[in-house]
C-alpha cells in the first residue's frame, strides 16, 4: 500500500510546520483548557502564603535564555505573589543570565504591586561564578560574597541588606533551576547544613532528577514546567504566559500523540503486508 | 530602543528556527552571534566577579575598611592558571588546579554525602509500605521494589540467574519507565520553548495576541 508507506516517510518539514500551527492557534484563538491545581502547586503556594509579612525569601535564578519560557512564568508569578504578600526578596544568579531575568521580573512586577521599591523590599545581588564555593560563602556571610548589587551599590548602603548577613536571616530559598549549579548546590551546601526550607522550580525536563529530593524532604515543594507556572498563575488570579500556553501545550501533544499513533499504524499495517 | 530590541529578537528568532528547513549561512551568522554575545556577558560577568571580590577589597577598599591584603593569594593563584599556555611553564597551573579540586571535593564530600546519598537512602528506607491497615501502600511498594530491582540489575559479583535475574529484570523494567518518563518531561520542555518562541513573535512582535 503506497499511503501506508507515505505516511512512514513523511517529511520533517511537514511535521515541523503542523506542530507550528499547532501552537500558534491555541495561542491567536484560545480554547480555553481547564488546569487543575497540582498538590505540589498547592504546596508551594502555601508554603509562601503561611510566611510571617515581611520575611526574606532568596530567589535564586539559575537559568538562561533557553529554559525562559517554562522558568519566567514561574519567577513572575512567585515574585508577584510574594511581594503581595509583603515579603521582602533577594534575587541572585549562579548562572551569569540569571540577574538579568530578575531585573526583568523585578521591573514586570514591581509597577503592578503598588509601594514596592528597589533596595527596601527587593533587590538583585548579581552573578558570582562557582556554584557551590559560592553557596558555602553566601551561607556565612552576604557581605563579602557579594560587596555590590547589581547597580554597583554597596551592599552595607542597601537598607533591605542591613538586615541580611547570613542565611539564618533568610526565612525561604526558591530555586529556579535549568540544571548545574542550581538545586543540588543548594541542598548540599545550603539544606543539608542550615535550617531553611528550600523550595524548587524547573524546567519540566528536570523534574524526575529533582522528584527523589523531594520525596526525601531534602525540598518542600516543586513547580515542574510551564504547566506548573499555569497553576501558580491561577491561584494568584494572574494570567500569563504559563496559562496562555497552556492550551498550545495541550493541541501540541495531542499533534505528536497523533503523528507517533499514525505512523507505528502505519509500520505495523506495512509489516503484516510482508 | 525597545522596538529595537524586540526586531533584533525577532529576526535572530527566525534565523535560528530556519535550520529546521536547512543548513543555512543566514542560522549560522545568528548562531555564531548568540555564542558570541553569550561569551562576551560571561566575560563582563567574570571581570565584574573579579573586581568585587578581589580587586577591590586589595586596592581600592570602601571608607572606613582596610586593605584585605589575603586577597593576592586566590588574585596570584588565578594568573597563576594562565602559565598552561607557556609550554615550559604549565606545570605551575598544577598548584592553583590543585586548589580548585581539593576545595571542590572537601565541598562535595561534605554537601553530598549527607543531602544526595545517605538522605535518599533513609528515605526509602523509611517508606511506609503500609500506610494503615485499610489504606496498602501500593505506589510505595512499588518504588521500594524498583529500587531494589536497579540494585541487583547493576550487581555483578556473582552471575545474574535464578532470583537475581529475575531482580534484574525488574531493575531493568524499572529503568525504562523511568527513562520513558525523562523522555516524556523533555518532550514537554522542548514544546514550551517554542511555545515561548511563538508567543514572543506572535505577541511582542505583531502583536495578533
Amino acid at each position: 500500500m503506497k499511503w501506508l508507506k507515505k505516511l512512514q516517510t513523511i517529511d520533517s518539514k511537514i511535521i515541523y510546520l503542523v506542530l507550528f500551527f499547532a501552537i500558534a492557534l491555541p495561542l491567536i484563538f484560545p480554547i480555553g483548557i481547564p488546569v487543575e491545581i497540582n498538590a505540589g502547586t498547592r504546596t508551594f503556594y502555601d508554603t509562601i502564603d503561611n510566611l510571617p509579612k515581611g520575611s526574606v525569601i532568596l530567589i535564586s535564578y539559575d537559568w538562561d535564555a533557553a529554559s525562559a519560557p517554562e522558568l519566567l512564568p514561574q519567577a513572575t508569578a512567585i515574585t508577584k505573589h510574594a511581594l503581595t504578600n509583603g515579603h521582602k526578596i533577594v534575587a541572585l544568579g549562579l548562572w551569569y543570565a540569571g540577574p538579568t531575568f530578575a531585573d526583568r521580573v523585578h521591573n514586570a512586577v514591581a509597577a503592578e504591586v503598588e509601594g514596592k521599591e528597589y533596595g527596601v523590599d527587593f533587590v538583585n545581588l548579581g552573578y558570582r561564578p562557582g556554584g557551590a564555593v559560592v553557596l558555602n560563602s553566601m551561607a556565612r556571610d552576604f557581605h563579602q560574597t557579594f560587596p555590590e548589587d547589581v547597580n554597583r551599590t554597596r551592599l552595607s548602603e542597601i537598607p533591605l541588606m542591613k538586615e541580611v548577613k547570613d542565611i539564618n536571616d533568610i526565612d525561604l530559598i526558591i530555586d529556579l533551576s535549568a540544571g548545574d549549579p542550581g538545586y543540588r548546590a543548594y541542598i548540599e551546601q545550603i539544606g543539608s547544613q542550615y535550617n531553611v526550607p528550600i523550595l524548587v522550580g524547573c524546567t519540566a525536563v528536570s523534574v524526575s532528577g529533582i522528584t527523589p529530593y523531594l520525596q526525601s524532604g531534602n525540598v518542600g515543594a516543586l513547580l515542574g514546567g510551564l504547566r506548573a507556572a499555569a497553576e501558580y498563575e491561577l491561584l494568584i488570579d494572574t494570567p500569563g504566559l504559563g496559562l496562555g500556553g497552556m492550551d498550545a501545550q495541550s493541541v501540541a501533544h495531542l499533534t505528536i500523540i497523533a503523528f507517533i499513533i499514525v505512523g507505528n499504524i502505519a509500520y505495523i499495517a506495512t509489516k503484516k503486508k510482508k | 530602543m525597545e522596538t529595537l530590541g524586540i526586531w533584533i529578537a525577532a529576526i535572530g528568532t527566525i534565523a535560528i528556527l530556519s535550520f529546521l528547513y536547512k543548513e543555512n549561512p543566514i542560522y549560522r551568522t545568528v548562531e555564531h552571534i548568540f555564542v558570541g554575545v553569550s561569551a562576551g556577558i560571561g566575560l563582563y560577568w567574570g571581570y565584574d566577579s573579579i573586581r568585587q571580590n578581589a580587586w577591590n577589597p586589595l586596592f581600592n577598599p570602601a571608607e572606613g575598611e582596610s586593605r584585605q591584603l589575603l586577597m593576592l593569594i586566590p588574585l596570584i593563584l588565578g594568573i597563576l592558571l594562565y602559565s598552561r599556555f607557556m609550554e615550559n611553564y604549565k606545570w605551575v597551573s598544577r598548584i592553583p588546579l590543585g586548589f580548585i579540586i581539593g576545595i571542590g571535593s572537601a565541598l562535595a564530600i561534605r554537601g553530598v554525602i549527607g543531602a544526595s546519598f545517605m538522605d535518599q537512602i533513609i528515605a526509602t528506607m523509611r517508606m511506609p509500605l503500609w500506610g494503615t491497615m485499610v489504606k496498602f501502600g501500593f505506589d510505595s511498594l512499588l518504588f521500594v521494589v524498583g529500587v531494589i530491582g536497579t540494585l541487583i540489575y547493576f550487581f555483578f559479583s556473582t552471575e545474574q540467574k535464578g532470583a537475581l535475574k529475575y531482580g534484574a529484570s525488574i531493575g531493568k523494567w524499572t529503568m525504562m519507565i523511568a527513562f520513558g518518563t525523562a523522555f516524556g518531561n523533555t518532550v514537554m520542555s522542548r514544546v514550551s520553548l517554542l511555545i515561548g518562541r511563538v508567543y514572543f513573535l506572535l505577541g511582542e512582535w505583531l502583536q495578533i495576541i
